[in-house]
């Protein structure tokens, strides 16, 4: 009897903590966030608060201290959507890479099939981009 | 002011989207965006970093300067699953997933809210999580967004909604992205809404240049 009484009271308790995690999903801490976003948000009054539409590089011109006061960096905010297509650094997909390097125009028509995305594809490009380079290195010190 | 009946089908106002990645970088893009119901192209018109456009069609994002595509890459947000199309269309409360592939798996009331547990068909459960969706007053206040494995990916709040010529907006978005190496957290900011404007026929049928 003491083991029913206890199941019921777990699955009473988990019941309750199931509905308590479901509304407390979507509570939000103000003060953090606006703590979070001050800068920004201070940044983003300032814009709003001037006539015409003004472009980071004309805000500069305005107030060349105003994202240091604010503690913002300029090219951060700058890399923004414009950015290059690809970075070869930070957006190379190595598993993509591999499948370019060893199994050349079969590995990019297996990523292109697989449709994850342009990083993946290009990745697998430059794989098997540089397995022909390094199998043509390979031919040229053979001779 | 609409005439009783009258379709909705314009909608264009003033955004700032305000960003901070999981390495701590910032980001701030303003500008205008506008949305045609019958073109079903997103085109952000930006004044901030710089000028240029971000238009989202056919799954594409792209991204131009001076009228010059500079990038374009495969896009997670198709436009009939916007806000923008969906508010227009009626059902920015239940997000569109009352006509999609997920069923409805459990509703129950906590705290003053409705909240719905999504549940994709059998057919795309290995690829799909669920989703937890709230409701409030009979507007959408959050959507969470699930792995196949029950983590928590991306969790979206509706903030401060608004009434403009009947329609009910959602005048902030604070979206949280759930990584391995951190939360990015991105609050998008809507002013100055208009509905069913009459001028800017280019801006609201934006072709992409060839």
């Amino acid at each position: 009897m003491k083991k029913l009484f206890l199941a019921i009271a777990v699955l009473f308790s988990l019941q309750m903590t199931a509905f308590a995690g479901s509304a407390d999903l979507f509570d939000l801490d103000e003060a953090a966030l606006n703590e979070e976003f001050s800068s920004l948000t201070q940044l983003e009054e300032f814009v709003l608060g001037q006539p015409g539409q003004l472009s980071l590089a004309e805000i500069s011109q305005y107030d060349d201290q105003l994202l240091e006061r604010l503690d913002l960096n300029s090219a951060e905010l700058q890399a923004n959507m414009f950015r290059p297509n690809f970075d070869l650094f930070t957006d190379i997909e190595w598993a993509a890479f591999a499948w370019g390097f060893c199994c050349g125009p079969i590995g990019v028509l297996i990523v292109l099939i697989g449709n994850k995305g342009n990083e993946y594809i290009i990745s697998s490009l430059i794989g098997w981009g540089v397995s022909i380079l390094m199998s043509s290195a390979w031919w040229v010190l053979s001779i | 002011m609409l005439s009783h009946g009258q379709q909705l089908f314009r909608i264009k106002a003033d955004f700032s989207i305000k960003e901070r990645a999981a390495d701590g970088s910032s980001k701030l893009t303003m500008g205008t965006v506008y949305y045609d119901l019958n073109n079903r192209v997103i085109l952000y018109n930006i004044t901030f970093p710089e000028k240029g456009q971000l238009v989202i069609a056919d799954s594409m994002m792209t991204t131009l300067t001076h009228d010059t595509i500079v990038n374009q890459v495969k896009s997670g947000i198709v436009p009939e699953f916007s806000i923008f199309h969906l508010a227009l269309t009626g059902r920015l409360n239940n997000y569109g997933f009352k006509d999609s592939f997920f069923k409805v798996d459990k509703v129950e009331q906590d705290q003053g809210q409705v909240i719905t547990t999504w549940r994709p068909g059998p057919q795309l459960a290995k690829q799909v999580g669920k989703v937890i969706m709230s409701n409030q007053n009979r507007q959408l206040l959050g959507i969470a967004f699930f792995s196949p494995e029950e983590e928590l990916l991306n969790r979206q709040i509706f903030k401060d909604y608004t009434k403009v010529q009947g329609l009910s907006f959602p005048t902030r978005i604070i979206q949280t992205v759930y990584r391995e190496d951190g939360q990015s957290k991105q609050i998008t900011t809507y002013r100055n809404l208009v509905l069913n404007e009459l001028e800017n026929d280019l801006l609201y049928n934006f072709a992409l240049p060839k």
